[in-house]
């Protein structure tokens, strides 16, 4: 492709050097940025970790106490009756709301390892 | 082959092996520079410039989706990086009535940019090239320096490929307008 060779001749004279060391430099600030990036990186892991524990944990809290204080007492005076009679709890719905509790914890911590196997192995 | 090798960089370096840029550094950085310094002539701000395209093309590499060639997406993160650049100097670069590049015979053009003895003809083409828009100056660099073909340009461009044959056969005749009106 040798059209326009006057063109091509002044668009190479205007192109000019890189100056020594230029690759060096920039490979330094590229380094920098890497390292940058993976810093925030590992912060927002953690921060993430620690929101899905705490709230996790206040779920559990806040199941305990509502309901599941008032039936302390009762669950300790009763308990080789209550162990094998569980349709007999005053309260069914507490039993569904314990045990959902629990089912939806492990289906949120389910996705989220999906979620995390999936961005690690996430290809081009 | 190369598109292949590019990507399977691309994910190493994204897997952790940030020295591996080094090799898309070595096979790019003296054609962005290059392109860069068409457009901005001060060395300092031209050097500066392709080492944000570099920094910037680092830190997006995550955001590269495979869906063009890894030479077609870096091409236009330093075409949008120069672009950014010129905006905020607010430069105006001349215009040409769609008459007289319509007036200008093709033959004149074709014999004027073939072949030029002339120090002072190659320097009144080099001035007339410095007056080119951003994009005219582009496309010329991609199409007669780095030897791009239209379909490639034009994915870099984000242009049809008829509009950029259009618009190289434009600016070949803007580039001689401009010469004659320099020599008055």
């Amino acid at each position: 492709m040798e059209k326009d060779s006057a063109l091509r001749n002044v668009l190479k004279r205007k192109s000019g050097d890189l100056p020594y060391g230029f690759d060096q430099k920039l490979m330094e600030q590229i380094l920098l940025e890497a390292e940058k990036k993976s810093r925030r990186n590992e912060l927002r892991n953690l921060v993430l970790v620690a929101a899905v524990s705490v709230s996790m944990i206040a779920g559990a809290l806040l199941a305990l106490y509502h309901y599941f204080l008032f039936n302390f007492l009762k669950l300790f005076s009763g308990i080789p009756e209550r162990l094998f009679s569980l349709g007999q709890l005053s309260d069914t719905g507490m039993a569904f709301a314990f045990y959902g509790y629990i089912a939806l914890a492990m289906m949120v911590l389910l996705a989220l390892d999906h979620l995390f196997r999936r961005r690690l192995k996430k290809p081009l | 082959m190369e598109h292949m090798d590019e990507k399977d960089l691309v994910k190493r370096i994204l897997d952790g092996e940030t020295q591996s840029f080094s090799l898309l550094l070595e096979r790019y950085q003296r054609p962005v520079h290059s392109l860069i310094r068409q457009i901005i002539p001060c060395h300092e701000e031209a050097e500066e410039l392709t080492q944000d395209v570099f920094v910037k093309v680092f830190t997006s590499l995550d955001k590269f989706r495979g869906d063009c060639s890894f030479s077609t997406w870096l091409w236009r993160i330093a075409y949008n990086t120069a672009i950014t650049a010129t905006r905020k100097k607010k430069i105006v670069f001349p215009d040409v009535d769609d008459v007289r590049l319509t007036n200008l015979p093709d033959e004149s053009v074709d014999e004027l940019l073939e072949k030029m003895d002339n120090e002072e003809q190659l320097k009144c083409l080099e001035k007339a090239v410095d007056q080119l828009n951003v994009e005219e100056k582009t496309l010329i660099s991609l199409y007669y320096t780095e030897d791009k073909a239209v379909t490639e340009i034009a994915a870099i461009l984000q242009l049809s490929p008829d509009n950029v044959k259009v618009k190289l056969f434009r600016t070949r005749k803007k580039l001689v307008i401009l010469m004659q009106h320099g020599k008055r």
